[in-house]
């Protein structure tokens, strides 16, 4: 997926980005055993300032490691990550200090996100404390200032986490998040854990924030209809690799990608006349010995031949603008 | 055609709804009244299951849509039998084919849960016991229920596997659960539950935990299960969008009541509950135009133990009047197969 022309109004860009665990934990263990676990293997792609890029994949497909390693809690093995056109990957000490208040990450489960040991009003203060932005006089009416923007009375400054409902704490998370007024927020399923009746909330409150405040958002999701509600463009993960990267709309109505598609068919729809889901079958494999050529291809219904076991697909860009990998489109490049 | 003078009639979503009186009694295959089941607290009485009532055929579907606190799986668990301390079963009636739960002795229940009436939960990895491989699991369930040979466990146990579409059972039957993914620890629970030919299976969150491609793989193998063996199914998920393509009938609990039924396709096609309106708004849709602001229930589920007065969704209720703050609503048949539960009902049914 190649769309390495810089400066064109990313905010965040990501080059030839890889990450390898070792298979195995402890040193001794690794000593015996040198696998290594592909989470992200060579993925590329930009977010334009001000939108919404949606990064969906089913679990072990990277889409977190991919987050965490654009927040820099963790170092990439290979690739950049480029912030306003800077690579963070080497930064450190103070810089990444800075490069924490520009960036920052709404977490799944805002149970155990947020400190049990603390109130609300203690939770969003550490990070105003931490980068000095408000002085003591002005921090009670910042704080009450950051609760009001996320729906929250002042009442809930002096609550625990365990005193108050999942979306308040989810609240709570998002105002600890946006209290150093960063540009780029990671949202790593942020209503996943939430009842249905309150993820309508967190995610209106998201995107009211995203209009007040100018963000940027990588919004990491399983669910497909809740990326499709939030993004502008959707990239679509599998063992790795980024498979496809389209304009939501693109996506939704013409997916190119086989996974993309099969994807989008198993989702149940909420109507009983939808029709039955189409089933995938088979598993995700290990990304400890990924399959060779196209990942997908030994789940893949439109294999076309030896070509899919024995080359790893390129980004080919389609007219409408979306990417794909797969040798489907191998003569229909721009 | 034969089945017209049987009074069955196909309905066009493929499902066959029985009208013949007699053939409803002999197809029920659980009958709950008035169910009332409480936890008592330090913290106060939570009114986990309020008063509900309701019923499963043989061969179908039922859907128990609820969100967290809203009594579902308490609901499932009074039916195994399974409610312990400090929660107890209050009052109301059980009837599994006409025969009494709540009065049957723990060691009678031993013998129903698992034989007749199966469960499975939603995580799998805390349901398996980590210490055993798959085929012993599996071979402790046959050895409960059934009075088979060691070999016989080992192939029935095989056969289960085959069964539920685990890949290379044999060498599966030697596997720890750790050993499997998400989705096989859920075929081994589905083959667990059905080795002993239930007429009842309740599953709790099956696919929860699990990636959609995975889930759409279970959903299917249910599917094909509940028409080989002619099983009622009961299904217990969060997720509307599961229980329209799995369901026959839904029924839909708020925090601890029933607040309607309906068969899948008047559900979402004619919602009639605030509730249940407010619910289908609020999710986000794929085939639907993308839409600036999703249509959200203001405020939270109430703690169980502190109810509102009158009706329990009053509170969220952009339709509430006086009566509803006060008045607890009953739950009514207003068509047939369609029970509802609200004051305002007669103003959205015209």
């Amino acid at each position: 997926m190649s769309s390495l022309n810089s400066n064109d109004g990313s905010l965040v860009e990501v080059i030839g980005l890889k990450k390898y665990f070792p298979a195995r934990g402890d040193w001794f263990a690794q000593m015996l055993d040198r696998r290594q676990i592909k989470a992200v293997d060579g993925i590329s792609f930009s977010v334009p300032t001000g939108t919404t890029l949606g990064l969906v994949g089913e679990s072990g497909s990277g889409k977190t490691t991919t987050g965490r390693l654009i927040a820099r809690l963790t170092k990439p093995t290979a690739g950049q990550v480029r912030y306003k056109s800077k690579d963070i990957a080497p930064v450190s000490g103070r810089q990444l200090k800075g490069l924490r208040r520009s960036v920052q990450m709404i977490f799944q489960d805002p149970s155990s996100s947020l400190n049990r040991r603390k109130t609300a009003g203690q939770i969003v203060k550490e990070p105003l404390r931490i980068h000095e932005l408000v002085s003591k006089q002005a921090m009670e009416s910042r704080l009450v200032e950051l609760m009001e923007m996320v729906g929250l009375s002042h009442h809930f400054l002096n609550r625990y986490p365990h005193e108050m409902s999942g979306g308040q704490r989810q609240r709570v998370g998002i105002a600890r998040a946006l209290a150093v007024e960063p540009e780029f927020v990671i949202c790593d399923e942020p209503v996943t854990a939430l009842d249905v009746s309150i993820q309508a909330q967190i995610l209106n409150l998201l995107m009211d924030l995203q209009d007040q405040l100018d963000l940027t958002y990588l919004f990491i999701a399983h669910d497909l209809s809740v990326v499709k509600h939030v993004s502008d463009r959707v990239a679509v993960m599998y063992l790795g690799k980024i498979v496809e990267i389209a304009d939501t709309d693109a996506l939704f109505s013409d997916p190119k990608h086989p996974y993309s598609r099969a994807l989008l068919g198993a989702i149940p729809r909420p109507d009983p006349r939808a029709g039955k889901r189409m089933v995938l079958h088979g598993e995700v494999p290990s990304p400890i010995n990924p399959p060779s050529g196209c990942r997908f291809h030994p789940r893949c219904p439109e294999q076309i031949g030896e070509i899919c076991w024995q080359k790893e697909p390129d980004g080919i860009t389609l007219p409408n603008g979306t990417s794909v990998a797969c040798h489907l489109y191998a003569d229909e490049g721009r | 055609m034969r089945s017209e003078s049987l009074g069955i009639s196909t309905e066009s979503s493929g499902s066959i709804v029985f009208q013949w009186e007699d053939m409803v009694e002999d197809s029920r295959l659980l009958e709950i009244r008035n169910l009332v089941t409480r936890f008592y607290t330090e913290e106060g009485v939570v009114r986990a299951v309020d008063g509900n009532s309701l019923h499963l055929d043989a061969g179908e579907t039922l859907g128990i849509v609820g969100e967290s606190g809203s009594g579902k799986t308490v609901t499932a668990l009074s039916i195994m039998g399974l409610i312990e301390n400090p929660g107890l079963i209050e009052s109301g009636s059980i009837l599994f084919r006409g025969d009494e739960l709540l009065e049957k002795t723990q060691q009678e229940m031993l013998e129903i849960r698992g034989k007749e009436i199966a469960m499975v939960f939603q995580d799998p990895m805390n349901s398996l016991n980590p210490t055993l491989t798959v085929g012993d699991q599996i071979a402790r369930v046959l050895h409960f229920h059934t009075s088979l040979s060691r070999r016989e466990k080992k192939r029935r146990a095989i056969e289960l596997l085959r069964q539920v579409e685990m890949p290379e059972p044999e060498k599966r039957l030697g596997n720890y659960p750790h050993q499997l993914s998400g989705g096989m620890r859920q075929r081994v629970l589905i083959a667990m539950a059905i080795s002993c030919n239930p007429t009842v299976v309740i599953l709790d969150e099956p696919t929860t935990a699990l990636d959609v491609t995975i889930e759409a793989q279970i959903f299917e193998l249910v599917d094909k299960l509940k028409a080989q063996f002619d099983m009622g199914i009961i299904l217990i998920t969060h997720d509307l969008a599961v229980v329209a393509n799995s369901c026959d009938r839904v029924i839909v609990m708020y925090a601890g009541r029933i607040v309607e039924e309906a068969p899948v396709i008047d559900l979402y096609e004619n919602p009639l509950h605030p509730y249940t309106r407010g619910l289908l708004n609020s999710i986000p849709q794929l085939d639907k135009e993308k839409q600036e602001r999703l249509p959200s229930i203001p405020g939270e589920v109430p703690e169980l133990i502190t109810l509102p007065e009158g009706c329990n969704f009053s509170p969220r209720c952009k339709y509430a009047v006086e009566k509803c703050m006060h008045d607890d609503p009953p739950i009514i048949k207003i068509a047939p197969g369609r029970r509802l539960a609200c004051w305002k009902a007669g103003e959205f049914i015209e």
